[in-house]
């Protein structure tokens, strides 16, 4: 038993950290491709940033002031990290994480609130100070990206699994089955047009990007070998019930915490959601083999908004 | 290090003849076991902990949810045990006659009728409330917990300065600063057999659950919410307690019920500790357009169903003018001489006062009757000819709105300011529990008045704190 009002925060909580964590693992992984073809190749630079904005549904590029001395990357840093202004920076997900977290702080451990807040005021420090140079924004990135786990980390070690663990839970699967999904629709149209062209360093590198920013390019070769399939990849991500951040083991979670969650009318009906998405998943290769995989994925991701509604119609305050 | 002494009112670690009072001896050897630079990163990293946890407060008037961290400082407050035991005998006595006037208040009105408080400046007063006339809460208490300010003259002698009787905070900041304070400072603890108070919020819980009506009993922390100035506090007592802490709109009530809602539908509620004022608690009953209270809230109190602590009503003993009467409501209810003093007041209510209060504003204190946190004062002493002139127009609209008292100096304590310790002003605010009998809380807050010569100690102006300990009894 919780109060509703609580159970969205924690809710929320669970979707920005997981937010967070996912911006800053893509700017970490983009920055990396994009800074390695800069020069070589200034339009494929370009471009990865751009399917980075839009796989975030981030606002655009007319705002980013760029000069010789900040070069591509650095205004993609201040936009995507600090901004208060961008409702998806770094920034902006851990403020409103932290703002729910204080208005649930009874329910946190120390542990959890104290790290939370800590992760906060250190980028309030580094947007007081700002970001000078593409290798200090390189570093803090990194540092930001260790300090969100461990605040998932306090989560995971110090909450008690009751109905408020359930939710933050429930929030994070649904952000990042939501994101896997967000990345596969920006990502899958420029990767299968690149094959066109028959650059075969880039055409890989593309695939291995693709991986590293669902953070799972170690477990597709511990499955797969190292040789990437495009096929295999596509599978991989939207099927591997193993892999946390493909889609099915994503439909799988959000089950698994809504089965220990009170029942009701308008939450059976994301029941039936997830559990058509996980027979197609699971069941229907050929009938996805079939499809388009990106249109497939923002179709997905849809029914997932429909899911999430339903949620909290049933158990958040209106 | 230096230690400077102050020259008028009382030194809390100086004896007149400039020697360390014995209980104080240890503390500052130790502490002259420190240089500058180990101080100073003690304190850097004391007010990194404060603001990494979030233990912090919203200053009004500022940009919304602006926080500040309440300045801490190191140096103990120390009571020895004697001294305590005074204090806490003269609280018990205190407490018990204010439950006693409000129930008398809010019943028979015997006190009123026969004249120890004048009727008119009970039933007059915006803190009373006849909606909640002839309801008496389980035990006959109204008031589970106060929070009363005490200062010390110029003699040493402690002196009630107020009560608060309807929601005292500061009491997470006492738990906080100990925890604080043995971690940045654990050699100072060595030393002395200092008491506990992390039982708080364990005496708190049992308080609540003493009151409530039935069998079940379901607490809550009603918070007005986040940007309240004490959120931190509302939240930091639901947690140790173990309860929810509610905004008004997770309350509904049914039937003369309260209930609260959750996952899982709605669930009955039987105590409510709220951090909100009488006037915003209920809509229908109160003030019309509060957002923050529960609509029904009152009926279902009066129908005995929901104990809320403190009850409705509790105000009127915490007034600034009741204030001046409860000597006498100590002798009235208890048949005991007070064992705490008081300050002296003038009403302006009694026109002899007022036109005293008028003809000597420089040299007096003046209070609005129902003001806290230090808004709306005058300190006559060191207020400008223009700000006195201003503020005696603003009280001859409304005279019975205000109170006066002589400059009381408070006395002083060393506080670790600029590389020396340097003496500023204090007060105490012990804090009491009423469930089955009167508890106090050993110590209490201590604020000061961080700038110098300044008298107001309230974080909103300028007020820091510190640890305060009481000394166990020693076999000798």
């Amino acid at each position: 038993m919780m109060l509703s009002r609580v159970a969205s925060s924690l809710y929320w909580i669970g979707r920005y950290l997981e937010r967070a964590e996912n911006v800053t693992r893509l700017l970490l992984v983009t920055s990396e491709v994009a800074v390695e073809v800069e020069g070589f190749d200034d339009a494929l630079a370009q471009s990865q940033w751009d399917e980075l904005l839009q796989g975030l549904s981030s606002p655009g590029r007319e705002a980013l002031e760029f000069s010789p001395e900040s070069g591509l990357a650095l205004p993609y840093y201040r936009w995507l990290l600090l901004d208060a202004d961008n409702p998806v920076s770094v920034r902006s997900s851990l403020a409103r994480a932290r703002d729910n977290a204080r208005s649930v702080r009874e329910v946190l451990t120390r542990e959890v609130f104290t790290d939370l807040n800590e992760c906060h005021h250190d980028l309030e420090r580094l947007r007081r100070r700002g970001l000078r140079d593409p290798a200090l924004a390189r570093s803090e990135l990194g540092k930001t990206h260790r300090a969100v786990i461990g605040i998932l980390g306090s989560i995971e070690h110090t909450l008690s699994r009751d109905q408020g663990w359930t939710f933050m839970k429930l929030g994070e699967a649904m952000e990042r089955t939501r994101r896997t999904l967000l990345v596969l629709h920006a990502k899958l149209p420029a990767l299968d047009s690149r094959a066109e062209r028959r650059d075969l360093p880039l055409f890989y590198a593309g695939w291995r990007g693709l991986l590293r920013s669902v953070a799972s390019l170690e477990n597709y070769r511990a499955m797969h070998g190292g040789a990437l399939k495009p096929e295999q990849v596509v599978r991989f991500l939207l099927l591997e019930p193993s892999a946390p951040r493909s889609v099915l083991c994503g439909v799988n979670r959000l089950r698994a915490y809504l089965d220990r969650l009170p029942g009701g009318e308008a939450v059976s009906e994301a029941d039936r959601i997830l559990g058509r998405l996980h027979a197609a998943l699971s069941y229907d290769d050929d009938g996805i083999a079939e499809r388009e995989s990106s249109s497939f994925a923002a179709e997905v991701a849809d029914q997932l908004t429909t899911a999430h509604e339903a949620i909290a119609r049933q158990y958040f305050p209106a | 290090m230096e230690w400077i002494q102050e020259t008028t009112g009382f030194d809390e670690i100086f004896a007149a003849d400039g020697s360390t009072r014995p209980h104080y001896e240890a503390a500052q050897r130790i502490l002259a076991g420190m240089d500058d630079r180990e101080l100073a990163r003690r304190e850097k990293l004391q007010r990194l902990s404060l603001l990494n946890q979030g233990i912090t407060f919203a200053v009004y008037g500022a940009r919304e949810g602006t926080e500040r961290v309440f300045p801490f400082d190191f140096v103990p407050r120390i009571l020895a045990a004697d001294e305590w035991k005074s204090i806490e005998e003269g609280l018990v006595q205190r407490v018990t006659a204010i439950n006693l006037f409000l129930r008398d208040v809010y019943g028979e009105q015997r006190s009123l009728k026969e004249g120890i408080v004048p009727w008119e400046l009970v039933l007059s007063r915006p803190e009373y409330k006849r909606q909640v006339m002839g309801v008496v809460p389980p035990g006959g208490v109204y008031t589970h917990v106060v929070g009363t300010d005490l200062i010390r003259d110029d003699t040493g002698r402690y002196v009630v300065l107020e009560d608060n009787c309807r929601c005292p905070s500061g009491v997470s900041y006492v738990l906080e600063n100990r925890n604080l304070l043995s971690r940045s400072f654990p050699e100072l603890f060595s030393a002395y057999p200092v008491r506990p108070v992390e039982g708080y919020p364990r005496q708190l819980l049992e308080t609540l659950e003493l009151v409530g009506p039935g069998e079940s009993r379901q607490a809550v922390v009603l918070t007005p919410g986040m940007f309240n100035s004490a959120y931190f506090e509302h939240s930091f007592l639901a947690r140790e307690m173990g309860v929810p802490l509610v905004e008004g709109f997770d309350l509904v009530v049914e039937n003369n019920h309260v209930y609260m809602r959750t996952t899982e539908g709605l669930r009955r509620v039987d105590v409510i500790y709220r951090r909100i004022d009488d006037d915003f608690l209920d809509p229908l009953t109160f003030r019309r357009e509060s957002t923050l209270g529960v609509p029904g809230l009152i009926n279902a109190y009066r129908a005995g169903n929901v104990a809320i602590a403190n009850a409705p009503g509790s105000g009127v003993a915490d007034d600034k003018a009741t204030y001046a009467f409860l000597p006498d409501l100590i002798r009235f209810f208890l048949d005991e001489e007070p064992r705490l003093g008081q300050v002296p007041t003038y009403l302006g209510m009694r026109s002899d006062d007022f036109a005293y209060m008028l003809d000597h504003l420089d040299e007096l204190v003046v209070k609005t009757t129902g003001g806290a946190g230090g808004y709306g004062m005058l300190m006559g002493p060191f207020a400008s000819k223009q700000e006195i002139a201003d503020y005696a127009e603003q009280m001859k609209a409304d005279p019975s709105g205000y109170i006066a008292q002589p400059l009381i100096q408070l006395s002083a304590h060393g506080t670790w300011i600029d590389k020396a310790f340097r003496p500023r002003r204090v007060d105490l605010r012990p804090f009491v529990l009423y469930g089955d009998r009167v508890r106090v809380l050993p110590g209490g807050l201590t604020r000061v008045a961080l700038r110098e010569g300044s008298y107001v100690v309230n974080s909103s102006q300028g007020g820091g704190s510190k640890d305060t300990w009481v000394l166990e009894e020693r076999d000798a």
